[in-house]
């Protein structure tokens, strides 16, 4: 019992760092908007390096990786594929969409996109898919701190409070600092969640098998080889085909910079050599995750038949006699990777409702051009999203996390919009609505009615088709956007 | 205004050298990706050679990663270079920072904010 209470008093006094080096960095930006939701475009290397690196390593690095890597042996490497090039768009996007920051005071992606094909349409469609997408994502992540602190507490805490506990340090350090408080913890988080990782990445394979080489020895003659030949297996065991594994990374790389928790800390980029600099760095983050990935290889002959997979970490951390210290710092490094994901979704889903969707209405414009009003506004909004996504963690039992899945193939279909916004004059307004309309529901059709697919490729590939076909037939056929804007985002 | 044609002599003009690179650093990338899914990946995507313990399958997207990792580092170093000597960027545009002092961006921002 003492050593249950030794372990959570690491993940408490975990908490309390963090809500210190959450609220603390607020206190020296702006009380502004920008200053809330950018950090007055002031953020440097380390910050903006971190803020996107742990922002995208959520609980799913620390619960799925391991899962997938246990049951679906390289299958896992899908990850780290898609991650490589996924970053490089900002590289081209990133500089250009913050220099318009700057200049217009825009602060999400669905602003730009909806000056560029002059639609609030587009940009009220973009704010509710975004706040749609990202609940289920928060709830996500709280469901992983709960279950983590639920755990190892032997139910001392229960799952209520454990994510309570944990999304109440999140909201007081989003709620008072905004983006820098995202941006100091996750520095914070992710430095500390990359030694955990990287330490039990080396230490689980050595203590159950001697080392690296040994248990990928003891896989192969065990008979399953077919887990460390590419592209690995399906989660139902079978071979994963070429098809399904390209198109899986394919449609991820392609989406990955377009979540707008992440395109829009372009606008919080302090200049553009900060911006390119982060997309060049980015691999070394990704680096990160092989350690992850050991940690589910070494169980797969050690602790064989432990279902669901994602819950392959926490089982053995209770089954192995490991330093009551050590796995208070593991269920901490837990807890950071699911706060520092869930911290800039949180953020950023009230700040894109917010800017993309109340201010679309004219007369709640007027009232939020006064002074600071638009902030408290941003604030209440993510006070509200946090007791939403509580609602659905924890009291609630609908299945909304299936949303998500759907999100992945849905974001991608944002790509062709943002690459059109800056590199194709020629797009227009009833191009870019349809395309986008056409894509998501290619993708939904065929992610509920898989049978329907001519061929076994990620229904995000289809919908990518059908939305850039109309984008350029659509934009052929309707009339020119005036070249005055189009020229503000071509040149800038 | 300038018509694209004479966009595109001016560009020529300024800096020859520009496209070629951009279009290698694409093809570059292009080859990346695919390196790492079909057709690439599948010829090399075996369990031997085992290398530093592991399995190919995984060396070879570490290999990837290290690979475009110093692609981008390269390109970056070659782009700020290229800046000092010739003072406009990639794409022929001349940084704003150069013509106009930082506040004076700022104050357009604001500017431009109190209007809408």
């Amino acid at each position: 019992m003492s050593d249950n209470w030794i372990i959570v008093g690491i993940s408490i006094g975990y908490l309390l760092l963090s809500l210190v080096m959450g609220i603390v960095p607020g206190l020296k930006v702006s009380k502004s908007s920008e200053g809330y939701v950018a950090g007055d475009r002031s953020m440097n290397l380390l910050l903006l390096y971190f803020v996107l690196g742990a922002s995208i390593f959520s609980s799913f690095a620390f619960l799925g990786g391991p899962g997938w890597a246990y049951s679906r042996g390289v299958a896992a490497l899908y990850i780290i594929a898609y991650g490589t090039l996924g970053m490089v768009p900002l590289y081209f996007f990133g500089p250009r969409a913050r220099r318009m920051g700057v200049k217009y005071g825009y602060l999400t992606q669905a602003e730009l996109l909806s000056e560029r094909y002059q639609s609030s349409f587009l940009s009220i469609l973009l704010a509710i898919l975004t706040v749609v997408v990202l609940i289920p994502y928060l709830t996500l992540q709280m469901k992983g701190a709960g279950l983590v602190l639920n755990t190892i507490s032997d139910g001392a805490i229960p799952y209520w409070l454990g994510a309570a506990m944990a999304y109440g340090v999140v909201l007081l350090y989003v709620f008072f600092s905004g983006v820098m408080g995202v941006g100091w913890t996750n520095t914070f988080q992710g430095v500390f969640m990359l030694s955990i990782a990287w330490f039990l990445g080396l230490y689980l394979p050595k203590e159950l098998h001697g080392g690296i080489g040994p248990m990928f020895e003891a896989i192969q003659q065990e008979g399953l080889s077919n887990m460390l030949q590419a592209p690995g297996l399906q989660s139902d065991g079978s071979s994963w085909s070429w098809a399904g594994f390209s198109s899986a990374v394919m449609i991820s790389a392609i989406g990955f910079s377009m979540w707008p928790h992440f395109f829009m800390k372009t606008f919080a980029a302090k200049d553009d050599r900060t911006m390119k600099l982060t997309v060049v760095l980015y691999p070394t983050f990704q680096l990160f995750l092989l350690p992850i990935l050991f940690i589910g290889f070494s169980a797969i002959l050690s602790f064989p038949g432990i279902g669901p997979a994602d819950t392959i970490l926490p089982y053995v951390l209770r089954n192995m006699d490991l330093p009551v210290v050590l796995v208070g710092l593991v269920c901490a490094g837990t807890l950071a990777a699911s706060m520092s994901s869930g911290d800039a979704i949180l953020h950023a889903a009230g700040a894109v409702f917010v800017r993309d969707g109340l201010r679309k209405f004219p007369q709640l414009r007027t009232a939020m051009n006064q002074k600071n009003v638009e902030r408290k506004v941003i604030q209440m909004s993510i006070l509200l999203i946090s007791i939403l996504a509580y609602y659905f963690a924890v009291i609630s039992s609908t299945d909304i996390v299936s949303l998500l899945l759907g999100a992945y193939g849905g974001v991608a279909q944002l790509f062709p919009l943002v690459f059109a916004m800056f590199y194709w004059p020629s797009a227009t307004r009833l191009g870019a609505l349809t395309a986008l309309i056409s894509g998501i529901f290619v993708t939904l059709v065929f992610l509920f009615w898989p049978e329907l697919k001519p061929w076994d490729i990620h229904e995000g590939i289809y919908g990518l088709i059908v939305n850039l076909f109309s984008l350029i037939t659509v934009s052929l056929l309707t009339q020119k956007t005036d070249s005055s804007i189009v020229e503000k985002f071509t040149h800038a | 205004m300038i018509s694209k044609k004479q966009h595109r002599l001016m560009y020529s003009v300024q800096q020859p050298a520009k496209k070629p690179v951009i279009r290698w650093f694409i093809a570059f990338l292009v080859l990346i990706q695919f390196s790492l899914i079909w057709p690439i990946y599948p010829l090399v995507g075996y369990i031997e050679p085992i290398m530093l313990g592991m399995p190919f399958s995984i060396v070879w997207v570490l290999l990837c990663l290290l690979l475009s990792f110093s692609g981008l580092l390269a390109y970056f170093l070659w782009e700020e270079q290229d800046q000092k000597e010739h003072g406009h960027d990639v794409l022929g545009k001349v940084e704003q920072s150069k013509i106009l002092p930082k506040d004076m961006i700022a104050n357009e921002s604001f500017s431009e904010r109190v209007k809408s």
